[in-house]
């Protein structure tokens, strides 16, 4: 089995099939990444394609030493929705949409009820969680990074990843306690 | 360490297990003394990698990233292509020859007419990139094996093609890629069937090929199957939507599969790789459900089984296993791929056959070694095919009784 480094490589020298295997790789988790920080499908889809394509242009500025390819992908899809952020001067506005892609769940119509009901909470919530906090969450419970890979990605130790963490759950289960879940317990 | 660092850390390794799979019981018991300020906190942790794991791309969206990622991997071989070709000599053609290039290249039809490239022309790699995208959407199993199976004709053709206007650059390469695809069309339906363990010792086993010589799309699947998070948060008996036809195959990309990419080299990329290949490896025995490959740098999150948070104190459901098998093969199926196998052996070897006689005297030889190696892969491929499915008659003759 190849691994990612000589994909990678490959992909920096004009490989086409490499770089198609990077994408499958990773588009799911980008897509979770962007919908947890910015809770709207619609603007998700848009800067999760614009993640792929600024990574096609620059992958070849891509330098390992020490860095985890996700994490520079990841860096990438931050920088993005930052200036998308930015430019609309919305930081905290949530625009949740009744489109939100989610397992069916039809065969279990309760499951879909507190499976459904969690997401929005949960991304509900995570609205007023501040934006590191977001970012780590996302990074970690969306689309799966290690802690090592998710500080590489903020440019933060690991020790400061792991609080930042625990604050972020902490607030969390705040927001989230405020609302009764979907079976009416609280966290 | 301070307490408070103690903790972030016992958290982020809790974290860690839920991702896995572990219950919050099972974390709460290797830290008893910290369990009245953990369990609350594990719960929400709990519910949060479960509702992002429900999280999941319309299979609409999919299809249409998937189209403009292409369109602009074949744009930027266009740019790169009329970088090479603006050199001094030929600068004050440039501006034409690019404006006219671009526009050919990038049009609509760029990735339907990348289909008929051949090795060194400038959209062959949109065509090993289509085709690395063809085999990540392809459910394992027969399907899988179906569109290996074509991809080893492909190659094959294109060796035809290159022969008979004496180009033999490139054949050796094919011929070994055409063997790696063949390869792997054998073990996707090895791999899952439950014949495995008999079938994997006749399976032919990979050759041993030169590292230059992997095509991006003879990705073999893995050993040990694995499954995106989305898959592995789906309830057994609740499909998500993604698994109708469209979008299945790609919850059913092998995350951790990181397969041989060394291509046959464009023009425009005059640097050969040196990386070595990977030729894809027998099955294991006995395949380990991995729900992600785990980082060099340390244990990534794993979204956990889609379970709803339980309350505190209330005893948890063991997790669902992060992997769900594919499907093994019907004899049927079976059937499918090896009449696909045998057809494309007869329509190819008859092809490579006449090439070998109109082809011009100094590509002979190639062609002759194409031709020999084609005939013995795809018998032993076929001889293997027909004992997965005699195996399999012979299982389900069995059950009926």
């Amino acid at each position: 089995m190849q691994d990612e480094h000589s994909l990678v490589r490959e992909a920096q020298q004009g490989n086409a099939g490499a770089f198609a295997k990077i994408y499958e790789t990773y588009f799911d988790r980008v897509f979770r990444y962007v919908v947890v920080r910015v809770g709207n499908t619609a603007e998700a889809e848009d800067i999760t394609q614009d993640v792929f394509l600024r990574a096609l242009d620059s992958i070849r500025s891509f330098q390992w030493r020490g860095v985890p390819f996700s994490a520079w992908l990841f860096r990438i899809a931050h920088n993005l929705l930052t200036d998308r952020l930015r430019s609309r001067g919305r930081h905290e506005e949530i625009a949740l949409d009744d489109e939100m892609p989610l397992a069916d769940t039809r065969q279990d119509p309760s499951a879909f009820v507190e499976i459904k009901i969690s997401v929005e909470q949960m991304l509900v919530s995570m609205q007023n969680l501040t934006d590191a906090q977001r970012q780590v969450l996302a990074l970690r419970f969306g689309s799966g990074l290690s802690i090592t890979e998710t500080a590489e990605a903020m440019k933060k130790n690991e020790g400061a990843i792991k609080a930042l963490q625990h604050s972020a759950v902490q607030a969390l289960r705040r927001h989230l306690a405020r609302a009764p879940t979907a079976t009416g317990k609280q966290p | 360490m301070t307490a408070q660092q103690r903790m972030d850390d016992i958290l982020n390794e809790c974290i860690d297990r839920l991702a896995r799979g572990e219950t919050v019981e099972a974390c709460l018991a290797r830290y008893p003394e910290h369990a009245p300020e953990l369990r609350p906190l594990l719960l929400v942790a709990r519910a949060t990698l479960t509702a992002t794991a429900q999280i999941t791309p319309r299979a609409e969206f999919r299809m249409a990233a998937r189209h403009r990622f292409l369109d602009a991997l074949a744009a930027r071989h266009a740019r790169e292509r009329e970088a090479f070709l603006s050199g001094p000599w030929l600068r004050r053609w440039g501006a034409v020859t690019a404006g006219v290039a671009l526009l050919v290249v990038i049009g609509s039809g760029t990735v339907a007419a990348a289909e008929t490239s051949l090795p060194l022309e400038p959209l062959y790699t949109v065509k090993q990139a289509t085709e690395a995208f063809q085999v990540a959407l392809a459910p394992e199993g027969s399907a899988k094996a179906k569109v290996y199976a074509q991809l080893a004709a492909r190659r094959l053709e294109e060796i035809s093609t290159l022969a008979r206007q004496g180009d033999v650059q490139s054949v050796d390469q094919l011929t070994s890629q055409f063997e790696g695809h063949l390869d792997n069309a054998t073990l996707a339906v090895t791999r899952t069937s439950p014949e495995r363990t008999a079938a994997s010792e006749s399976a032919p086993a990979p050759a041993a090929t030169p590292a230059s010589s992997a095509a991006p799309a003879t990705a073999p699947v893995t050993a040990t199957p694995s499954v995106s998070p989305v898959q592995a948060a789906q309830p057994a008996a609740s499909p998500t939507p993604s698994a109708a036809p469209a979008a299945a195959p790609v919850t059913a990309t092998p995350i951790a599969s990181v397969p041989p990419a060394q291509a046959v080299r464009p023009a425009a990329s005059p640097t050969p790789s040196a990386a070595p290949a990977a030729r894809p490896a027998a099955p294991a025995a006995t395949p380990t459900p991995v729900a992600r490959p785990t980082p060099a740098t340390g244990p990534a999150i794993r979204q956990p089984a889609a379970t709803p948070t339980v309350p505190a104190g209330a005893k948890e459901k063991a997790p669902v296993k992060a992997v769900k098998p594919a499907a093994h093969p019907s004899a049927q199926n079976l059937r499918d791929v090896h009449d696909v196998v045998k057809r494309n052996a007869e329509q190819q070897i008859a092809v490579l056959e006449k090439s070998l006689r109109e082809a011009p005297a100094p590509a002979k030889p190639a062609l002759e070694r194409a031709l020999e190696k084609a005939n013995k892969k795809y018998s032993q491929a076929i001889r293997s095919l027909e004992k997965l499915e005699q195996r399999e008659q012979e299982r389900e003759d069995r059950r009926d009784r």
